[in-house]
């Protein structure tokens, strides 16, 4: 899908698309929570940062439905509380082959299916909870308002948003042109424009690239 | 007498002390273990047949059961086999709880150990039988599987409901999403 340029054109006229997304009101949903295997206790998800689909505004996900699809190679903490406990990380996983337990307390899905998280009543490993995890097929651009950029969000082949941190890598042809001004390994892009001309801003996830080209006319 | 006749009743007693051979052996033989899924999120309440099957990268609850064995006089009981660890929670005696977790594919088995009121130990074992995820249990599982479609109906009930939000947020005003949605990067 390319964009027409007349967007791009239209987003200089209106001024304001030089904003930093971190300055953006705070995303109101920040986590997830569901029962544990055994009924003892209570896990919780919580995105690591607003780059996390779940965590945005745009409300892909069903709330109601607890703790989200994780997409395969994303990031997200997860806590454990024990009825009456304190919560406390999430302390193993089942298999490491299927999750990575990272060194700072932070979990990384890296295969597709179920793969079960362990919480601690304080001593023991005493519950779990099954993460699902999925690739990702496919992602999707939404625009975002009042500055030019874009927020990407991914879905799986059954087309369910994915959530997690998932490592993006956006780049710029002609920095003259047009300059990212956000981390480029965030779902959200947001670029500030330089010299008239054309560029091309490319977003890569694994294997998947997709060109967005950018025309300035001040 | 014949010769024959006296050996067929020395055979006879032979049989009849092996099978008092095999009674003793029986009565001696450790407590057998049974695994029930017995909640309400398993929808049925059976025990599972030996071995157990379980996903592996999955956590499984269960109720554990020790035939001819006071699980009350367990303290905490924890096992751990080549393809799997048995984690139990006696905390509450009529909910003992086995949290089986399926760690690689492949059978083992599972051993763990409890010391009775007389400072006894007593040793149970459990073969586990760890699956692909996308492998399909055999019909000894059958309950199982059947709440696990019951939890997945659940799931794509979820999804639909999802999918009718989503439609709905994506046709928001001023929103560059529908024409920036369509297939990208597929």
């Amino acid at each position: 899908m390319r964009y027409p340029t007349y967007l791009l054109a239209g987003c200089v006229l209106i001024g304001g698309c030089d904003g930093d997304p971190t300055t953006a009101a705070p995303p109101k949903i920040t986590e997830a929570s569901a029962s544990s295997v055994g009924n003892t206790g209570t896990f919780t998800y919580r995105c690591i940062s607003p780059s996390d689909a779940f965590c945005s505004d745009n409300a892909l996900f069903s709330r109601s439905s607890g703790i989200p699809t994780l997409a395969v190679s994303s990031q997200a903490d997860f806590f454990f509380k024990k009825s009456g406990g304190t919560e406390l990380p999430v302390v193993d996983v089942v298999s490491p082959t299927r999750l990575k337990l990272e060194a700072n307390g932070r979990v990384t899905a890296l295969l597709e299916g179920r793969a079960g998280i362990l919480g601690s009543d304080g001593k023991n490993p005493s519950d779990a909870y099954n993460v699902r995890v999925a690739k990702i097929a496919s992602f999707h651009l939404e625009a975002l308002s009042g500055k030019f950029g874009f927020h990407a969000w991914f879905t799986s082949d059954k087309d369910e948003p994915l959530a997690g941190n998932i490592p993006c890598k956006w780049t710029i042809d002609d920095a003259s042109v047009a300059k990212i001004t956000t981390d480029p390994a965030s779902t959200t892009v947001v670029i500030e424009f330089g010299n008239n001309g054309k560029t091309v801003l490319h977003l890569a996830y694994g294997t998947i690239t997709h060109d967005i080209p950018v025309e300035v006319n001040r | 007498m014949s010769p024959r006749t006296a050996l067929a009743r020395y055979g006879a007693a032979l049989a009849g002390l092996g099978l008092a051979a095999t009674l003793v052996a029986c009565s001696k033989s450790p407590p057998h273990v049974s695994l029930w899924s017995l909640d309400n999120r398993a929808l049925c309440e059976r025990q599972y047949k030996a071995p157990v099957s379980i996903r592996e990268g999955i956590a499984e609850d269960f109720t554990i059961r020790l035939a001819n064995y006071r699980i009350d006089s367990c303290s905490e009981i924890r096992g751990v086999g080549n393809v799997g660890v048995i984690t139990m929670d006696l905390s509450n005696p009529a909910y003992p709880r086995a949290l089986i977790l399926g760690k690689a594919v492949g059978t083992g088995e599972l051993s763990f150990t409890c010391k009775d009121d007389d400072d006894g130990t007593q040793t149970f074992a459990l073969t586990v039988n760890v699956v692909a995820q996308d492998a399909i249990f055999p019909t000894t599982d059958r309950c199982k599987e059947d709440a696990e479609d019951k939890a997945d109906a659940g799931d794509a009930a979820t999804d639909a409901s999802d999918a009718g939000k989503s439609d709905a947020s994506d046709a928001g005003p001023g929103d560059a999403a529908p024409d920036a949605s369509a297939d990208g990067g597929r």
